[in-house]
């Protein structure tokens, strides 16, 4: 048995330091976690209900996260228990592969805020994991359009998670005039969410720890505001992005019926680079509210649905073909005002539910985006946030989950991430290491800048590069190279496919302008249509709603559930053909 | 008409002139027996409360008949979107 040694407890979490398997490491006291076999053929055991069975075999026992493809779950426990004990316990279980500690050997950045260990939130989306890379960045800036921020009478920030100097900016109270005092708390809370003052040792923390934050207040005492309103604090937002050169994302965790005014925001902030991430409504599976539901319309818009804490939608949120991405907005802790407001909740911190609070998580996390991919468009950011977005169930597009639940490392990462496949051992990448495809048996490669592009085939044991490759116009091997063979040929000198850009489907990722409908001779026929109505690109087709497809192109039914499925047969031979 | 609050929007042809916008509102307020709640933006929109009592659709028809009336439409309201 490991002796377990007294450590710190950072971010209010129960974690420990002490040997395991020879090592030092962190671990957390309250779960572990466990691996299960695939049930028999013909059982009817289903991993959750095997997961209940383990989690009843201990005092206090709740699964903390159900398995998911991999049949990997974290099990909690009565903190009180000893974490080692439980592992031994559970070892002899016969429908585990195996039980181990959670240990703690990546985030280097562990917020110390008091109420941290509250907020369930930022362990679903990988946040630590993304504060790692980036916290935020004074060229990027989120603007709240709501009901204002904590203030005091005067017109003072008066909160102690929102009081930086200098980081809140003041903007118009279109309701009664003056500072956007919040007299309703839904605006402060949603503030909390993006941008809290984070490893202050106080309170909560935002998702963006760093960039400015710019309030206007257009929703009154009983959370309610008009679209004109709405329209001229986007401009406002907008017009101060430019005019100060920051890449901006606006929230708006609100929302109502359609109109022109509307649109015309919408329209106004797409012609600036400026993105806006809003809720897509409660009405409990009812339809997007705009001006969520101007996704389809606008590639700046980001229409954000609710989870709850075990990564399914919540009954609440709305659903349509219009949701962009979902992320956690049940039992959400952030920041309430000082003095009491119209919501009945807390003085300075509380938990409130909604699409509300889904929203400003997400522009907090592409706010960290924008910070990190300065030179990255607004559709790029969009895009990287729905291709890396965790699917939530089968397919990759759903009218709950959208493109799936965001992943703040992973939405990070986009741009320089790469997907290693199976085989896969050890990889070490530097900073403009953009898109490289691994195939089977590559054992150990090692990148310097500038890499740009590289293929591997089979029986690649150890390759080390240099200053330059592209197409391999220039490799050096280490004594350590054994086999090596490239795919193309010395001289094929093909023009770069794209954009830059990457859009991953499945495992695979393709370069944007791999996927670009004119390159398949199947779809050129249709190329020109497609186009008119916003579809350029193989996956948006094969991710089309049928119906609406069939609407928007002047197609029958018969011809636009084809062509979909034409789309996804595409795909499918392009993703095996790049394993 | 979606969640009539009694208010206005008129959408003004870019390219106006401040006097010319000023009296175009002033007109519209007279011919809708309206306020101006909103001075226009810089985008050009202008928020009028309508006078209790009047039915905003007539009016509504009347304005878009005028030739630096892009749009005009009904405000509408927005909700926060809390559980």
């Amino acid at each position: 048995m490991l002796p377990k040694t007294p450590g710190s407890n950072r971010s209010g979490r129960r974690i420990e330091e002490g040997q395991w398997e020879g090592k030092r490491v962190r671990y957390f006291t309250d779960h572990v976690i466990v691996k299960f076999k695939a049930p028999p053929k013909g059982s009817d055991r289903t991993a959750r209900s095997l997961s209940d069975d383990i989690a009843r075999q201990l005092p206090g026992g709740r699964i903390k996260r159900y398995p998911r493809a991999t049949g990997r779950a974290l099990v909690a426990f009565d903190p009180k228990e000893n974490v080692f004990d439980v592992v031994k316990r559970l070892s002899s279980d016969d429908s585990l592969v195996y039980v181990e500690l959670d240990v703690v050997d990546s985030a280097q950045i562990a917020p110390n805020d008091t109420r941290y260990g509250d907020q369930w939130s930022h362990g679903i989306v990988d946040s630590e994991d993304a504060w790692d890379l980036e916290t935020g960045t004074a060229t990027a800036l989120i603007g709240i359009i709501d009901s204002g921020i904590s203030l005091t009478a005067g017109g003072a920030l008066d909160h102690p998670d929102l009081d930086t100097p200098g980081r809140y900016i003041l903007g118009t109270d279109f309701v009664d005039g003056g500072t956007p005092r919040d007299l309703n708390g839904h605006g402060t809370h949603v503030a909390g969410i993006a941008a809290a003052e984070s490893n202050n040792a106080e309170g909560v923390v935002g998702m963006n720890w760093v960039s400015p934050v710019y309030i206007c207040r257009t929703l009154d005492t009983n959370g309610n505001g008009g679209s004109a309103d709405f329209a001229d604090a986007v401009e406002e937002i907008s017009d101060y992005a430019v005019a100060h050169n920051l890449q901006a994302v606006i929230n708006y965790s609100g929302g109502g019926p359609d109109n022109q005014t509307k649109r015309d925001a919408c329209q106004y902030a797409q012609a600036r680079g400026v993105l806006l991430c809003a809720a897509t409504g409660n009405d409990n599976g009812g339809p997007v509210i705009f001006p969520a539901a101007y996704s389809t319309m606008f590639d700046n818009v980001i229409a954000v649905g609710s989870t709850d804490d075990d990564d399914t939608v919540s009954s609440f949120s709305n659903v349509g073909p219009e949701v962009t991405v979902v992320a956690p907005g049940r039992d959400i802790l952030s920041t309430m005002p000082t003095y009491a407001v119209t919501i009945p909740a807390a003085l300075n911190y509380d938990t409130l539910d909604g699409t509300s609070m889904a929203t400003p998580l997400v522009t907090g996390l592409v706010a960290l985006m924008r910070s990190r991919h300065p030179g990255f468009s607004h559709v790029a950011i969009r895009d990287c946030l729905i291709n890396t977005a965790v699917k939530l169930g089968p397919g990759t597009f759903d009218n709950a989950w959208g493109n799936g639940r965001v992943s703040a490392e992973a939405a990070l990462r986009c741009g320089d991430l790469v997907f290693p496949t199976l085989f896969t051992l050890f990889t070490r990448f530097t900073t403009f290491t953009l898109y490289t495809r691994f195939t089977r048996f590559t054992y150990f490669t090692r990148f310097t800048m500038w890499t740009r592009f590289t293929k591997f085939t089979r029986f690649t044991k150890f390759t080390r590069f240099t200053i330059f490759t592209f197409f391999t116009n220039f490799t050096r091997f280490s004594p350590f190279t054994r086999f090596q063979r490239f795919t193309r040929a010395p001289g094929d000198r093909r023009p770069p496919i794209g954009d830059g850009q990457f859009v991953r489907v499945g495992k695979t990722v393709f370069e944007r302008g791999e996927l670009a409908i004119g390159r398949f001779r199947e779809l050129r026929k249709v190329e020109q249509e497609l186009r008119n109505v916003g579809i350029r690109y193989l996956h948006e087709l094969a991710a089309s709603n049928r119906e609406q497809l069939s609407k928007v192109a002047r197609l029958s039914g018969s011809d636009a559930e084809a062509l979909v499925k034409l789309a996804k047969q595409l795909l499918a031979s392009n993703s095996t053909q790049q394993q | 008409m979606p969640d009539d609050v009694g208010r206005i929007i008129v959408k003004f042809r870019t390219a106006l002139d401040a006097p010319e916008l000023q009296r175009l509102c002033d007109e519209i307020a007279r011919m809708a027996n309206a306020r101006l709640v909103r001075l226009p933006s810089a985008s050009g929109r202008a928020v009028f409360q309508v006078a209790a009592g009047s039915t905003v659709g007539a009016l509504l028809d009347e304005i878009r008949k005028l030739p630096s009336v892009e749009y005009v439409e009904p405000e509408i309201t927005d909700h926060s979107a809390r559980q």
